[in-house]
């Protein structure tokens, strides 16, 4: 994986969250404060304003600077959740492996166990490590199967998307909803909409390119 | 009802706060960043320093303790929300003299993350962190699992610990260990009497009728473990003092620091009354009372009620306690 393939999925990524920020803000109100799209929206920003600025930096570093970005930029719970999770990211691919499909592996592992120790999240919990122990089942069987990045990508989307669906019908057991787990009742948990939504424009970009 | 409170706009309550008490303190108290306050003379090169932070609205706690022979630096949440890691970030900066900070507060799920990811960012900056966390609160979790338990004003003990071994001039690693076996021995129980009302929220954060009171209510209002009739003093005290000797155990012989705490309306006079009968409590349990502080020392915003802390003493703890300090809020000479 090299730094500027790894920003055009960023890039690509912060644009479909920003373009979902009103829809995040929906689904969150039900159950939480309702301004998940409004401080992943200022995420999404710190994340440009990274990458563009990114030029000389390496993998590891792009990502340990985006998730020191979103630390400061998006100071909130799920704001810290995700800057912990492209920390270590980043600490994941300080040496990345060529082959992109085993470095996204490497990524998400990382991520998924750093957002499941800060959150005190499990999977079930009907929270983002959902969605991202969904997409990381998906990443692992595409590198075992030797598939090619698009591919990987593309399985991984839908991984996503069908792991934010199924949140709809699960008991929040952790974060703000789980405060009122009758209003989240039919509703899928928004940490793992945007999740899904990064993630199809991840392989749309992948696919068109 | 319109809120009994001498503020401005709520939204701007904690600014405007923080803006009062710059003006009040310049020659003790700098802001590097928002929200965030350290040591006038920060950092103190060559000594650990100490990062403390939470929600607003518990005065002296936190930001009273910046000072000497306390904490270096703070970071300032809303009331009753916590700071970010990029405010804590910032204090660490201000404060690192180059032998690593020690991050100090109450745990609270907020800011235990907020704190672990700005451990994260300063070690990529190269600044050595270690984190003790206040865990006195005997009801907010059974015994066993201390770490589920909440921080109360027995941090106060902590700060006065920790601050006094850094200006020894201790290694990080010295600090945490006092600070650790101090915490280990620290217990706190609280009685709220009335209830308090956030400014951004303008009601009141639960209800309680004349004449109740409820034991262990947390100091944002978290429920406690049991409400009934006002009691006399000596019958609260006994209560809270029952509890807190059961759940260390102290054992006949001990000696202790006693911090009684007033949560924010309670006239001092009382919080002496209640320090009667606790002092009396604890030598029936055959516990010395060797060390005192009896006041406003973490608050609730107006809520009326105390807490008791008692803190196991042994020699080192009791050094580090009769050490000087100075802040704004806290002075002992």
């Amino acid at each position: 994986m090299t730094a500027s393939g790894l920003a055009g999925y960023l890039s690509v990524a912060a644009d479909a969250v920003e373009g979902s920020a009103a829809e995040l803000n929906r689904l969150d109100g039900y159950a939480g404060d309702g301004d998940l799209g409004i401080t992943m929206s200022q995420a999404a920003e710190a994340l440009k304003d990274v990458l563009a600025g990114s030029e000389g930096l390496s993998v590891g570093q792009l990502l340990s600077s985006c998730g020191a970005a979103i630390a400061r930029s998006a100071p909130s719970t799920s704001g810290t959740l995700v800057a912990t999770g492209f920390l270590r990211a980043g600490k994941a691919l300080a040496d990345p492996p060529v082959d992109t499909v085993e470095a996204l592996v490497r990524a998400f592992e990382a991520a998924l166990k750093g957002i499941e120790a800060r959150g005190k999240a499990a999977v079930g919990d009907r929270t983002l490590v959902d969605g991202l122990d969904a997409v990381t089942d998906s990443l692992q069987l595409s590198l075992s199967s030797d598939l090619g990045t698009a591919e990987t990508l593309e399985l991984a989307a839908r991984s996503a998307k069908a792991a934010a669906e199924a949140t709809a019908e699960m008991e929040p057991k952790a974060g703000r909803a789980s405060w009122a787990p009758e209003r989240a009742k039919g509703h899928p948990d928004a940490g793992c909409v945007m999740l899904a939504i990064a993630m199809e424009a991840v392989a749309a970009h992948a696919r068109s390119g | 009802m319109p809120m009994q409170k001498i503020i401005n706009e709520p939204k701007a309550f904690v600014d405007e706060m923080l803006e009062g008490i710059l003006l009040a303190h310049p020659e003790s108290l700098r802001s590097p960043a928002r929200r965030v306050l350290v040591r006038a003379g920060a950092p103190s090169e060559g000594k650990v320093g100490i990062v403390t932070g939470g929600g607003s609205g518990h005065l002296p706690l936190f930001l009273g303790y910046v000072g000497y022979g306390l904490a270096d630096g703070v970071a300032v949440g809303d009331v009753f929300a916590s700071p970010s890691s990029e405010q804590i970030l910032e204090a660490t900066r201000a404060v690192d003299g180059g032998t690593g900070v020690l991050y100090l507060y109450g745990n609270y799920g907020g800011d235990v993350m907020n704190f672990d990811l700005a451990a994260e960012l300063a070690s990529e900056e190269g600044i050595e962190t270690s984190t003790v966390l206040g865990t006195d609160d005997v009801a907010s979790a059974p015994a066993g699992p201390e770490s589920r338990r909440r921080g109360v004003a027995g941090i106060a003990l902590l700060y006065k610990v920790a601050g006094a071994r850094a200006e020894e001039g201790a290694s990080l690693e010295d600090v945490v260990a006092v600070v650790e076996r101090a915490a280990s021995g620290l217990r706190s129980m609280g009685v709220a009497l009335s209830p308090c009302v956030v400014p951004a929220a303008g009601e009141p954060t639960f209800s309680l009728a004349a004449g109740e009171m409820e034991i262990g209510m947390g100091i944002h209002g978290e429920p406690g473990v049991g409400r009934g009739s006002l009691e006399p003093a000596s019958e609260i005290a006994g209560q809270l003092v029952g509890r807190i000797v059961a759940d260390l155990p102290f054992r006949s012989g001990d000696e202790a620091a006693v911090l009684v705490n007033g949560l924010g309306a309670t006239p001092r006079e009382e919080l002496y009354v209640l320090f009667r009968s606790v002092h009396a409590a604890l030598a029936s349990s055959g516990v010395t009372v060797r060390w005192t502080w009896v006041g406003e020392y973490a608050t609730s915003l107006e809520m009326a009620g105390a807490s008791v802390s008692v803190l196991r003493l042994d020699d080192e703890i009791l050094r580090l306690l009769d050490a000087p300090c100075e802040s704004p809020f806290v002075v002992r000479r």
